[in-house]
C-alpha cells in the first residue's frame, strides 16, 4: 500500500448475553472506547462504517444519531460473518485514495434476540433454501468437512476436540470472551452431539451480543505504538461445480495470497492470528489455506503446540469465535481489535510476546454452489 | 450456466454427517458423488444396523418437496 493507514484506536464490549442492553448501548461503548484510545475528537471523524447483519435498515444512522455523530458519510455494510472485516476493507480503500483521513469503523450484533441455535440462513436464494430444507445448515456443511478430513487424514474426532480445548483455554484468560471455562478433550467429545463429528463445544456460541470499533487514520499517531494496516483483501466465492474438494478452503487461500502479496510478506512472518473458528474443523482447514502449515500438515501444527499461546504462531489467543462468541457483524472488527492489542502488548493474560505482525481472517455466508460467499484477510504490523 | 446431465442410479458417499436436532430423531445427510461428475446432497435412509461410511454405494430416489421442487434421498445400494 502506498498511503500508510494506522489504527489510531481500538475498543470493544465484552462479548456475552447483553439482554438488558440495546444496540445503542453496545455501539456507544465500543465506539467511545476506540475514540478515546485514539485521542480523536468526534468532529475529526469524516466517515463512518457500520457492520451488521440482522439489525435492519440504516442501522448505522440510528446508532450514531444517539451518539451525536451526524452528518458525515455513513456506510452500512453487510457481508454475513465477514461484515466487520469488509467494513474495515472499504474504509482502508477510501483512506488509501485520500478520500478521508480519519474514519470510524464499528460492528455490532445482538443475537440473543434471535433465541440462539443455528443462525437463520438467508431466505433470498432458492438454491440455499432447498439445501437448508434438506438439512444442510451451516453446522452440517462444516460437519461434512469434518467427516471427510478425519477420513482422508486417518484421524479421530479427538483431533477436532483439541482445537476446542486450545481456544477455550485461551478464552479463559480473556475478559472479553463469553465462555471463560477451560475444558478437556473428553468433555468436548461428551458434549451434546450437533452434527457428527461436531459436538456442542465445537460450535461457536450463537446466543451472544457485542460490538467492536476501530479508528483508522492516515495521520501517524504521535504517541504509543502505531499499528499499521499492511494488507486488506476481500473476495467473493467462486462457483464450484461437480465433485469439488471440500477441504481446500479455496476462497480463504485465494484471499490470503492477495493479502500476503499486498504486504510483501510470507506466512512465516506472521506472529499471531485471529481466524474464523466458527466450528473446530474450520481452524484446521485454515492453517493450510493461510499457509501456516504445508498442505496436508495442519494437524501437526496443532499437535506440536505451535498454535497455542507460547507456541510459534498462536492462533486465536482471544479464544476465537469458539470461546469469545460470534456476534456476526462485530466479529471481524473484534478480530482486528485483538490483533491491535496484541501488537501493542496490551493483551493482558493472553499476550503473545514480541508479536510484530498479526493476521485476521473471516469467512461469511454459507450459500449453495460456492465455498463461502465472502472472505476477508487483513495483516497488521508494528 | 446450466446444462442437463443424466445421472446414474448409483452414487458413492463422499462425506456424511448425522444431524441431531432437538425436535426430531437423528438424520443422516450425505454428499453423493455420481460417476458423471456431479455431487448431490440428500438424506440417507439407513436400515437397522446400517451405518453411513465414505465410499459406500447408494441408490438415488427422487422426491417432490412441498414447494414442488425435486429433491434426492438415498438408500444403501448393497453389495455390487
Amino acid at each position: 500500500m502506498t498511503q500508510e493507514i494506522y489504527v489510531a484506536g481500538a475498543g470493544m464490549t465484552p462479548f456475552g448475553r447483553h439482554e438488558s442492553r440495546s444496540l445503542q448501548d453496545l455501539s456507544q461503548e465500543a465506539a467511545l472506547a476506540a475514540l478515546c484510545a485514539a485521542q480523536v475528537e468526534i468532529g475529526a471523524i469524516q466517515a463512518l462504517y457500520c457492520a451488521n447483519v440482522y439489525g435492519g435498515m440504516v442501522l448505522g444512522q440510528v446508532l450514531m444519531r444517539d451518539l451525536g455523530i451526524t452528518g458525515p458519510a455513513l456506510y452500512n455494510v453487510e457481508n454475513a460473518c465477514a461484515s466487520g472485516a469488509t467494513a474495515i476493507h472499504l474504509a482502508c480503500q477510501a483512506l488509501r485514495l485520500g478520500v478521508y483521513d480519519t474514519v470510524l469503523v464499528w460492528g455490532v450484533e445482538q443475537l440473543t434476540r434471535l433465541g440462539g441455535g443455528t443462525i437463520p440462513m438467508q431466505r433470498n436464494d432458492y438454491k440455499t433454501e432447498l439445501y437448508a430444507d434438506g438439512g444442510l445448515t451451516l453446522p452440517a456443511i462444516y460437519a461434512m468437512r469434518g467427516t471427510r478430513y478425519l477420513h482422508e487424514r486417518g484421524e479421530t474426532p479427538g483431533l477436532l476436540a483439541q482445537i476446542a480445548v486450545k481456544n477455550r483455554s485461551h478464552g479463559a484468560r480473556n475478559p472479553y470472551a463469553q465462555q471463560r471455562t477451560e475444558t478437556t478433550i473428553e468433555e468436548v467429545l461428551r458434549s451434546r452431539p450437533v452434527a457428527d463429528p461436531l459436538t456442542l463445544l465445537q460450535c461457536c456460541p450463537s446466543k451472544v451480543d457485542g460490538a467492536a470499533a476501530v479508528v483508522l487514520t492516515t495521520r501517524k499517531p504521535a504517541s504509543g505504538t502505531p499499528v499499521r494496516v499492511l494488507a486488506s483483501a476481500v473476495q467473493s466465492g467462486r462457483i464450484e461445480e461437480g465433485c469439488d474438494d471440500i477441504l481446500d478452503a479455496e476462497i480463504t487461500a485465494r484471499t490470503a495470497n492477495l493479502a500476503y502479496e499486498q504486504a510483501g510478506i510470507s506466512p512465516q512472518d506472521v506472529d499471531v492470528v485471529e481466524l474464523h473458528d466458527a466450528f473446530t474443523i474450520a481452524e484446521l482447514l485454515y492453517y493450510e489455506a493461510l499457509g501456516l502449515a504445508p498442505a496436508g500438515c495442519g494437524q501437526d501444527l496443532l499437535r506440536r503446540g505451535d498454535t497455542a499461546l507460547g507456541g510459534r504462531v498462536p492462533v486465536n489467543p482471544s479464544g476465537g469465535l469458539l470461546a469469545k462468541g460470534h456476534p456476526l457483524g462485530a466479529t471481524g472488527v473484534a478480530q482486528a481489535v485483538e490483533i491491535v492489542w496484541q501488537l501493542q502488548g496490551r493483551a493482558e493474560g493472553r499476550q503473545v510476546e514480541g508479536a510484530r505482525i498479526g493476521l485476521t481472517q473471516c469467512t461469511g455466508g454459507g450459500i449453495a454452489g460456492v465455498d463461502h460467499a465472502a472472505s476477508a484477510v487483513h495483516l497488521f504490523g508494528v | 450456466m446450466f446444462e442437463p446431465v443424466i445421472l446414474s442410479q448409483i452414487a458413492e458417499v463422499y462425506s456424511f454427517t448425522i444431524i441431531h436436532a432437538r425436535t426430531a430423531g437423528p438424520l443422516v445427510l450425505i454428499y453423493a458423488d455420481f460417476p458423471e461428475g456431479a455431487r448431490v446432497v440428500g438424506r440417507l435412509e439407513c436400515g437397522d444396523g446400517e451405518e453411513p461410511r465414505i465410499g459406500m454405494a447408494v441408490s438415488a430416489i427422487i422426491e417432490e418437496t412441498d414447494a414442488g421442487m425435486q429433491r434426492y434421498h438415498f438408500q444403501p445400494a448393497g453389495e455390487r
